[in-house]
C-alpha cells in the first residue's frame, strides 16, 4: 500500500511536471509560464499565423533535434497518457472556463464523444488505482490536438469583440 | 471715406473689376450632359461589373450572384434562403463581429436580398469608402467558409432562419404568389423564395459550398455599382475571385400549369390566377406590360376601388358589395413569365370575386384593348417606372440583372421611348399569344369558398 500511494504521489509530480514542460514548449521559461494563465495560449501568443502555416511549423520541428526528444521523454513520464487520455483532455479550464465550454460546443460530435469516453476511462481506472495496459497508453506522435485549435478560434474571436468594443 | 482722393481712385478701378464685366455667356448645358452614363463590362478574371454614374455623394454597391431558389435541387431545397441568412456568418478574413462592425465604421450597411434567379449583397456606402466595402462584399461572395457551429446555430437560433419562416406564415399573399409559381412552373422558377419547414435544421457545410462553389462562380458573378467611376469599380472587380465555373448546363424554366390550394383557414381568401407570359428578353414584355396597366394594379387612391383605371375592379366591383382587393399581376424571368391577377376577398364573397376576375381577364384578352385604353396604360406605366428608377435601390437590381443577363444596358431613357413605340395591335397580338396558354391557380387563406381552376375556365 505504501508503495502504491508512493507511486501515485510520484505520478501526480510528473503530471505536474511534464505537464509544465509540454504546454510551455515554445516558451523560454517555463516556469512563470506555469504561474500565468497563458500556456493555454499557447498557439495565440506566438506570432499570429494562419491555422495551415502554424501547423505546418509545428510538423517542421525536427524529429531528431533535442527539443523534440526531451518533449517526448517529458511526455512519456506523465501519468494522463497511462489513464488513456490525451493533452487536450487535461485542459485545466480556469478563467478560460467559458472558452473551453463553447469550443467543446463546436468540435465535431465523434470528438466530443470520444473524449468523454476516455475521460470517464481515466476516471474509472483513477478510482480502481490501476492504469491501462502498456499498448493501450497514448502515444506522443498520435495525440494530435483536438481541442486546442478551436480554444484558439474562439480567444481570438473574444479578444477581437473586445478591441472593438474598446476602440 | 469718399474724399476727393479716393474717388478717382475708386473709379478707375471699378472700371477694372468684375462689376465692369461683361456678362459671360450661359454654358450651354445639354440634358445629355446631366444623363447618368451605364458602362458594362465582363473582366478577365470572369467578373461582370456594371455601372451607372451619377454625381450621388452615396454610391450603392452590389455583388449579384446567378444562385437564386430556381437553381436548388431536391436535396438542398431553401439553400439560397439560407445563403441569404448567411451574409452575416463569418469569412475567410472577416468574423461575424468583424463584418458587422466595419461596415458600422465605415457608415455602411450590408443588406442581402434574393430572387428566384439572383442573391443581391448590397451596401450603401460614402464615395471615399468604396475600396473597402467592395472587400467585404467580396470577403460574403467569394470567401465563405460555412463553419458547422455556425451553420447549425442559424437553423435553430429564433433571429435567424426560424424568424423569416414564421414572419412569412403570417403572409398569406406572399405564400399565394409562392403557391402560384410552383403550380406554373413545378421545378426550376417554382421553387419557393422560402425554404421548408422539414428543411431546417438538415443543411450541412457540404452542401451549401457545393452550392456556392457551382453557382458564385466566373460569368455569373457580378459587381454593379450606382453613383462611381466605372474604371474604378473594374479596378476593385479585377481583385475578384469567383469560384472557376462548373459548366454544368443551367435547366431551362418551362411554364406547365397547374393548380395548388393550401387552405389555412381565417377570414379571406387570397386567390391569384395567371396564364404563361413573356420572359424578361421577350419583346412581347412592354406590350404585356401595358396589358397589364389596362386591367389595373390596384387603386392609386388610398381607401378607393380603383374601379377608374381598372377594368378588373369595375367588373369585379359590379358582382360583389363586399370590400376586396384585385390586380394584375406579371412576373418575368429570363426565360419564362407569368401573367394574369391576385385577389383577396372575404370567404363568403370569393367565388363571386374570383369568377368576375377572370371572367374579365378573359374578355379583355380575347376582345383586346382600346387605343384610349393603351394611351393612358402607357402614361401609367411610364410615371410608375420614373417612380422605381427614383429609389436607388430598385435601379441597382434592375442594373444587376441586366449586367448578368445582356451585353447593353438600357438607360431609363431608352425604355420610355420603347414604351412609346408599342402601338395598340402588338398589345392585342400579345394579348391573343397570352390567352392561347393554359391558366394556373393558386389558393391560400381560407379556400372554402374558391372555385376551382377547371369550373373557372370551363
Amino acid at each position: 500500500m505504501k508503495t502504491f500511494v508512493g507511486n501515485v504521489s510520484r505520478n501526480i509530480r510528473l503530471l505536474l511536471f511534464t505537464n509544465c514542460l509540454i504546454f510551455s514548449s515554445v516558451s523560454n521559461d517555463p516556469i512563470s509560464l506555469w504561474f500565468s494563465r497563458r500556456y493555454i495560449l499557447r498557439e495565440t501568443s506566438n506570432v499570429k499565423m494562419a491555422a495551415p502555416a502554424r501547423q505546418a511549423a509545428k510538423q517542421a520541428l525536427d524529429k531528431h533535434s533535442l527539443l523534440y526528444k526531451f518533449k517526448k521523454w517529458c511526455y512519456n513520464k506523465s501519468y494522463f497518457r497511462e489513464l488513456g487520455l490525451r493533452r487536450d483532455d487535461i485542459i485545466i479550464e480556469g478563467i478560460h472556463a467559458p472558452a473551453v465550454k463553447e469550443a467543446l460546443r463546436r468540435i465535431p460530435k465523434q470528438d466530443l464523444d470520444a473524449r468523454n469516453f476516455r475521460i470517464m476511462r481515466a476516471q474509472q481506472l483513477s478510482m480502481m488505482k490501476t492504469v491501462l495496459p502498456k499498448e493501450e497508453w497514448t502515444q506522443y506522435e498520435e495525440d494530435a490536438a483536438y481541442l486546442q485549435p478551436y480554444i484558439d478560434e474562439v480567444i481570438r474571436e473574444w479578444e477581437e469583440k473586445k478591441q472593438w468594443d474598446t476602440a | 471715406m469718399a474724399t476727393g482722393l479716393t474717388r478717382p481712385l475708386a473709379r478707375s478701378l471699378k472700371g477694372r473689376m468684375f462689376s465692369a464685366a461683361a456678362q459671360p455667356e450661359a454654358r450651354a448645358s445639354t440634358s445629355t450632359d446631366s444623363e447618368p452614363k451605364c458602362y458594362i463590362k465582363k473582366l478577365n478574371n470572369g467578373m461582370l461589373v456594371g455601372t451607372i454614374e451619377t454625381p450621388s455623394p452615396l454610391t450603392r454597391l452590389a455583388v449579384v450572384a446567378n444562385a437564386g431558389s430556381r437553381f436548388e435541387s431536391a436535396e438542398n431545397l431553401g439553400v439560397s434562403h439560407f445563403l441569404r441568412q448567411a451574409a452575416r456568418l463569418r469569412t475567410e478574413n472577416l468574423s461575424q463581429v468583424g463584418i458587422t462592425r466595419s461596415s458600422l465604421q465605415l457608415g455602411s450597411d450590408v443588406t442581402c436580398m434574393g430572387t428566384r434567379e439572383n442573391i443581391f449583397y448590397k451596401s450603401n456606402v460614402t464615395r471615399n469608402c468604396v475600396g473597402t466595402m467592395v472587400e467585404i462584399l467580396q470577403e460574403l461572395t467569394t470567401r465563405q467558409v460555412f463553419k458547422p457551429w455556425e451553420v447549425s446555430d442559424l437553423q435553430t437560433s429564433p433571429d435567424a432562419l426560424p424568424l423569416d419562416l414564421a414572419v412569412f406564415k403570417t403572409q398569406p399573399f406572399l405564400h399565394c404568389v409562392e403557391l402560384l409559381h410552383s403550380a406554373a412552373f413545378r421545378d426550376t422558377l417554382g421553387r419557393s423564395l422560402y425554404a421548408p419547414d422539414h428543411m431546417l435544421g438538415k443543411y450541412n457545410p457540404a452542401q451549401i459550398t457545393q452550392y456556392v462553389k457551382s453557382n458564385f462562380s466566373t460569368g455569373r458573378l457580378a459587381l454593379v455599382g450606382v453613383g462611381i467611376c466605372h474604371e474604378e469599380l473594374e479596378e476593385l472587380a479585377s481583385g475578384f475571385e469567383p469560384y472557376a465555373s462548373a459548366g454544368s448546363p443551367i435547366e431551362k424554366a418551362f411554364y406547365h400549369s397547374g393548380e395548388l390550394r393550401h387552405n389555412t383557414g381565417g377570414d379571406l381568401s387570397y386567390v391569384a390566377v395567371a396564364y404563361g407570359g413573356p420572359s424578361q428578353a421577350d419583346k412581347d414584355l412592354l406590350p404585356a406590360e401595358i396589358l397589364k396597366h389596362v386591367l389595373g394594379v390596384g387603386p392609386h387612391i388610398k381607401y378607393s376601388l380603383g374601379t377608374a383605371t381598372s377594368q378588373l375592379a369595375k367588373a369585379v366591383s359590379q358582382s360583389t358589395d363586399h370590400p376586396f382587393a384585385v390586380s394584375s399581376l406579371t412576373a418575368n424571368y429570363s426565360d419564362g413569365g407569368l401573367f394574369g391577377f391576385t385577389a383577396v376577398a372575404p370567404v363568403s364573397q370569393a367565388e363571386k370575386v374570383v369568377r368576375a376576375a377572370a371572367n374579365q381577364l378573359k374578355t379583355v384578352l380575347s376582345n383586346g384593348v382600346s387605343d384610349a385604353d393603351v394611351n393612358r396604360a402607357k402614361t401609367q406605366l411610364k410615371a410608375e417606372m420614373c417612380m422605381q428608377f427614383e429609389n436607388p435601390d430598385i435601379l441597382l437590381n434592375w442594373l444587376g440583372e441586366q449586367t448578368l443577363y445582356s451585353d447593353q444596358i438600357l438607360t431609363p431613357d431608352e425604355i420610355y421611348k420603347l414604351v412609346d413605340n408599342v402601338t395598340t395591335a402588338d398589345v392585342n397580338a400579345v394579348a391573343k399569344k397570352i390567352s392561347s396558354s393554359k391558366p394556373s391557380m393558386a389558393a391560400t387563406g381560407n379556400t372554402g369558398n374558391v372555385p376551382y381552376l377547371d369550373r373557372i375556365f370551363s
